[in-house]
């Protein structure tokens, strides 16, 4: 039998992991890929409470399905975007999306 | 029917906004008669609320309630309630009618306004209806969200319609007003949360808040906490009205606002700081009131002397008629920091004269702007001749602000400075500087205007037209019948003004 | 009758009303016959109460509610006592008289009904005052006769200097009234109530509720104040320069707003609230004192005047400066004695100054005049009935009154009083008479074209001046052995017994006639037989009094630079304090959040990793707060 700390543990690397892809990657691909990690680490939280919390319940399985449909859209939309950046400034760089300063 | 008039008088404006929204942007006509007709039937409504009144009761009358939010345990196990309280008494009553001739006038008076003309009606309409939600809101919070209905309308009329500097005149009347607001609303959140205290409810509604301050014992709700409270208030007060040394948004505004929006700043949406004196300082925080009585009294005739010292050597019409108006506001700190009735009547008499005067001047000098093209007062000169009815009734409507007998401002005068005497004599005659100085500025301007060889470029402009004459002696007629027989101001505002007094026990 | 004395201001009222809906393409003959016939009524009903009044004594005020203000109630309402009486009569009077004159003086302006209308206002406000048994109501009044002046003065609005006359004229008469205003203020107050009858009871029994002056302190204060009031209406120094300029408007204004009645007001007041003078001697004093210096000071400066309506304007201010100056003494009758008969000559001698203003083309410089005998006898006649009975010669009115005051003057004990009264009345008899000589003798010193057309006024205008000349003649006698002193006894039939009639030093009537015939003999040697050449008088060792006397002692200069300007001044440097420090702060706030803004702006780099970086460290920061004000994990 695993334990919480076990859950928590490795959603933390999970997430950690996801923080600095997100924040350190170039491509814009792989910091979307970061962030789906970081959804995920949230995910399995949700997950572990539900079933080792003071109130086990069904809710946390319901948020997680949410939030795993929401993510898939969430990408969808995302990577939409960078097609039609791509298209338009012929790059992936992050560090090149500086539009909205000043 | 009769429980709800007071909703259908908001109500009406709000819905002519939301038709003008669906008439078309090319039908400037229809936008302008929906507006007009909102108006005049919440006029038309006001004053039957007006006619079925009682006058021997000092409670509120024509209350409507609706539950409206209600969430329990929100802050030490204690409910909010929050209604959509209506209701008027003898002190709002007044305010209500000035707000609906002021409105219908104002709109009567939009003829000239050729540019982007549905948006404009639009926003008077939103206008319009938190000025009337101002003077019938029970609820706090209620108030409070009409006198935000009232800040952005305006924004927007004085940035859109305004004079050369309209942008940065607009902004700093919603920066000053927004601050206020702010302050508004921290006094508010602390009168209902300290009422609750007393009651074990959160309520909103100002007849609760003033029962609990009222029969709360000192231990419970102490001076300092009221005075405090009131300092807060006072400061929004201030901003609000335009006191001196928070001045400086209002001869900006009526410098660059068009004229019908100056009828409705001056008339109307100044008095609304006057109105929270009254009802909030004046109505729940007496012995604050009379506690800051001395503050309140040297701010009265601070801004008697220097506004009109200041006035008097102003180049343009409206802006001095501006520093006049904040002179005479001065006069109603006066009357109420005396406390007594005399002065809390002169400082509702004064309050409510101001608002026809100054609509009346500033349509006036909008009609002669208008024709004009000016309202330097070097640039006019000898006006008389060109156009004699409207110098006629600007000569009525200056010699009504500088207090002539027969007239509304004088009464005012009289029955504030009755109070203020009794108060503090010598601030009293202080300012009674400003008596003078109003004599001074006034006919001075009127030499310059109407008097003396015409200017060339003047001859040959027209007169009043038919439907100028509506405002002119509608407006004439209302300050001298004040004037005449102020009973009929003073019997709607005595019986409230007597329960203030007893309640501050002398 | 006099519970119907609400009649007498009504007419006018009515008359201006009608007037006013009129409108300006009333025939001038209908105007003219609704205002005349209206003050007319007046004027008769004012005779009936007059003479009930004679028979049955003053009766009691009639009020009525008002305003309720709290637990106190204002009233407004009318009440004839004997001294009412006698101004309505004077006032109705002396106004129908005008009216009928100005018909003719008028003729063809384009603004005639409004000239009739705001006559007719002023009439019906001046009625107004007078029957008003309340101070406050008084005040009212008080205000609307100084509308009607403002707006009569600048009545030929198109003259830049009748628009400043009138601006002048209100503005100067409002810094009295504000002290009128004050008094009043605080006689309420201190007594709850504004009615004359409350008041004089309060002030007898000293009960006031007011307790930051002793009561005798606060009578002399409130006393002064009313007093600052009829300074400024009754033109007194240091009030009195407003009237001369408003010598600016139509001479019939000029003849019933600035010499019989409107100015009369302020010693009207006095008259009235007299109690409550009588009850501070220092109050008294300084009536007296003020009186004096005007009637000397207006005189002096009436001597050089060239305009014809000035001189008359400058006696007008004498003249009001002997009746203060009796009220000072406290010789109550002879003030009011003096104010009737000075309102019956000054009439007469303003409207005979118009007639000859009239037939000379609106000239008013009496060094172009001369001669004028031969063409208008009737002017000259009733001008110089005027002249003797302003002069004090007898048996003309003037004589009966003037005597009355410097009787009450030397009674006082106050001998400089006397003096001044003395040399103020030579001064009276040699400026009019200087007038009177170079308008009417000698040869006409202006062109030739004028003088071809000067004619004699119709019977319109010499009608007036006829009834206002034999007024000038008989009026004297009402308080005369000849009447055994009627006056005295009927204005002091409702218990006012302020000095009656002061005891009859035998030498006084000649003395004063002396005076006045050594005035108008000087005035004869000079401009009539030229034995003394005045000019060179002018220019000669008098030189600097002349300037003095012809500039009017400077008053207006100094006005002018030691309170106008600096009045404007601080007007000036508060409106740029106002402008670049308390709107420059505001504006600085803004500039400063502007400014801030823009260093501020660089931090949004648009690098969306930087901001994430940042919003994690201060999740960290805020996290470890959190932790640390909890106490860390268990």
């Amino acid at each position: 039998m695993l334990s919480v700390e076990q859950f928590l543990t490795l959603a933390a690397i999970l997430f950690c992991i996801g923080l600095y892809g997100a924040l350190t990657k170039r491509n814009i691909i792989i910091v979307l890929v970061s962030i789906e990690l970081m959804l995920n680490a949230a995910n399995i939280n949700l997950l572990t409470f539900a079933r080792f919390g003071l109130v086990p319940a069904i809710n946390g399985q319901v948020f997680t399905l949410f939030a795993m449909t929401i993510a898939a859209a969430e990408l969808a939309v995302g990577l939409a975007i960078l097609i039609a950046l791509y298209r338009n400034r012929n790059t992936s760089d992050v560090r090149d999306q500086d539009l909205m300063k000043w | 029917m009769t429980g709800n008039l007071l909703t259908f008088i908001v109500l009406l404006p709000l819905i002519a906004a939301l038709i003008i929204g669906f008439v078309p942007r090319s039908n400037q006509g229809q936008a302008r008669a929906v507006a007009l007709i909102a108006t005049a039937l919440s006029l038309l409504l006001s004053i039957f609320v007006y006619a079925g009144f009682d006058q021997d009761l000092a409670g509120m009358q024509y209350t409507t309630h609706y539950e409206w939010i209600n969430i329990a345990h929100v802050y030490q196990d204690k409910a909010l309630t929050i209604g959509f309280d209506l209701g008027i008494d003898g002190l709002s009553l007044p305010f209500l009618l000035l707000t609906g001739i002021i409105t219908f006038l104002a709109v009567l008076a939009s003829k000239n306004i050729q540019h982007r003309v549905k948006e404009y009606y639009l926003w008077v309409m939103l206008l319009v209806a938190g000025l009337y939600g101002c003077f019938v809101a029970l609820d706090l919070f209620l108030f409070f969200l009409f006198l935000e209905l009232t800040l952005i309308p305006m924004y927007f009329l004085i940035g859109i319609w305004g004079g050369d500097r309209k942008g940065a005149v607009a902004t700093k009347f919603l920066v000053y007003r927004g601050i206020a607001s702010a302050f508004v609303l921290v006094a508010f959140v602390a009168l209902a949360f300290k009422a609750a205290d007393a009651t074990g409810v959160i309520s909103m509604n100002m007849v609760n808040i003033a029962d609990a301050f009222a029969k709360a014992s000192p231990d419970l709700i102490t001076a300092a906490f009221k005075q405090g409270i009131f300092l807060v208030l006072l400061l929004a007060i201030l901003i609000e009205e335009a006191f001196f040394p928070f001045h400086t948004w209002l001869p900006d505004t009526h410098e660059q606002a068009p004229a019908a929006v100056s009828m409705l700043v001056g008339g109307v949406l100044m008095k609304i700081g006057a109105y929270l004196l009254f009802r909030i300082g004046v109505g729940i925080l007496p012995d604050a009131v009379q506690y800051f009585a001395t503050l309140i009294a040297l701010i009265g005739v601070i801004n008697i002397v220097y506004a009109a010292l200041i006035a008097m050597v102003q180049k343009d019409w409206r802006r001095l008629l501006a520093f006049s108006a904040i002179s005479h506001m001065g006069v109603v700190l006066l009357g109420v920091a005396a406390m007594n009735e005399a002065g809390l009547q002169g400082g509702i008499f004064m309050t409510i004269s101001s608002g026809l005067l100054s609509g009346l001047l500033f349509f006036l000098i909008g009609a002669i702007q208008e024709r004009t093209g000016t309202t330097m007062i070097g640039a006019l000169g000898g006006l008389s001749k060109p156009m004699p009815i409207l110098s006629g009734f600007l000569l009525a409507a200056a010699l009504g602000s500088l207090g002539l007998p027969g007239m509304s401002g004088f009464i005012s005068e009289v029955l504030a400075f009755i109070g203020a005497f009794d108060a503090f004599p010598v601030l009293a005659a202080v300012g009674t500087l400003g008596i003078i100085l109003a004599a001074v500025y006034l006919l001075w301007a009127m030499q310059r205007t109407t008097y003396g060889p015409t200017t060339a470029a003047l001859e040959g402009v027209s007169d009043a037209k038919a439907i100028e004459y509506l405002p002119m002696i509608v407006l004439t007629a209302l300050i001298l019948l004040i004037g005449i027989y102020p009973s009929i101001l003073g019997d709607l505002v005595n019986p409230t003004i007597l329960s203030y007094v007893t309640g501050i026990g002398g | 009758m006099v519970e119907y004395a609400w009649l007498v201001p009504l007419f006018p009222l009515v008359a201006y009303l009608l007037l006013f809906v009129l409108g300006r393409r009333a025939q001038e003959g209908v105007v003219t016959a609704i205002a005349v016939l209206a003050s007319l009524a007046a004027f008769v009903v004012s005779l009936m109460i007059l003479s009930e009044v004679q028979a049955n004594g003053p009766g009691a005020p009639y009020m009525f509610h008002w305003l309720t203000v709290g637990s106190y109630t204002l009233s407004m309402g009318y009440e004839v006592t004997a001294l009412n009486a006698m101004m309505l009569a004077v006032v109705t009077f002396v106004s129908t008289l005008v009216f009928l004159f100005s018909k003719s003086y008028m003729k063809g302006d384009e603004r005639f009904v409004v000239f009739y209308q705001y006559l007719s206002l002023f009439v019906f406000s001046m009625l107004g005052l007078v029957i008003s048994p309340n101070l406050l109501q008084v005040y009212i009044f008080w205000e609307l006769v100084g509308l009607c002046s403002f707006l009569l003065v600048g009545f030929w609005y198109y003259k830049p200097e009748a628009a400043a006359a009138a601006k002048k004229a209100f503005i100067v008469t409002r810094i009295g009234d504000v002290g009128l205003f004050i008094g009043i203020m605080l006689l309420f107050v201190a007594t709850g109530t504004f009615d004359y009858a409350g008041v004089f009871q309060a002030v007898e029994s000293k009960n006031f509720a007011i307790d930051w002056i002793s009561p005798e302190a606060f009578i002399t204060l409130v006393a002064i104040l009313i007093f600052i009031g009829a300074i400024g209406k009754s033109a007194q120094f240091p009030l009195h320069t407003w009237l001369p300029d408003a010598m600016e408007g139509p001479t019939p204004v000029s003849a019933l707003i600035h010499a019989a009645t409107m100015v009369a007001a302020g010693v009207y007041l006095v008259a009235r609230a007299f109690p409550i003078f009588a009850a501070s001697e220092t109050a008294l004093t300084v009536i007296a004192v003020i009186g004096g210096i005007t009637a000397i000071f207006a005189a002096l400066i009436g001597l050089t005047q060239n305009d014809i309506k000035r001189v008359v304007a400058y006696s007008t201010v004498s003249q009001l400066g002997y009746m203060v100056m009796a009220l000072g003494v406290s010789a109550y009758v002879a003030s009011v004695f003096h104010l009737m008969t000075h309102a019956f000559f000054k009439a007469l001698l303003f409207l005979a100054a118009g007639s000859v203003i009239h037939a000379l083309h609106h000239n008013q410089d009496i060094r172009s005049m001369g001669g004028l005998w031969k063409k208008m006898p009737v002017t000259g006649w009733t001008f110089l009935i005027g002249a003797l009975a302003l002069s004090g010669i007898p048996p003309f009115a003037g004589f009966w009154s003037k005597d009355e005051i410097l009787l009450g003057a030397y009674a006082s004990g106050n001998t400089l009083l006397f003096v001044i009264g003395l040399i103020a009345a030579f001064c009276t008899a040699f400026y009019i008479f200087r007038v009177f000589f170079m308008t009417f003798t000698g040869e006409f010193r202006g062109d030739k074209d004028t003088w071809d057309h000067a004619h004699e006024s119709g019977p319109v205008m010499t009608i007036p001046l006829v009834l206002l000349a034999i007024m000038a003649l008989v009026s004297g006698l009402f308080n005369s052995p000849v009447t055994d002193y009627a006056l005295a006894d009927f204005l002091q039939a409702g218990g006012l017994h302020y000095g009656a009639h002061p005891e009859h030093v035998s030498w006084m009537p000649y003395v004063a006639t002396l005076v006045a015939l050594a005035g108008i003999g000087l005035a004869y040697l000079m401009y009539k037989t030229k034995s003394i050449n005045p000019e060179r008088l002018a220019n000669g060792a008098l030189r600097p009094l002349y300037n003095l006397s012809y500039n009017k002692f400077y008053v207006d200069e100094i006005y002018h630079y030691a309170i106008v300007l600096p009045v404007v001044w601080i007007g000036r440097i508060l409106n740029f304090i106002d402008k670049w420090i308390v709107d420059g702060i505001v504006r600085l706030v803004g500039q400063g959040t502007y400014v801030g803004a823009l260093g501020l702006k660089y931090a949004q780099n648009g690098q969306v990793q930087t901001y994430g970086l940042i919003t994690v460290l201060g999740a960290v920061v805020l996290l470890g707060a959190a932790m640390y004000a909890i106490g860390g994990v268990r």
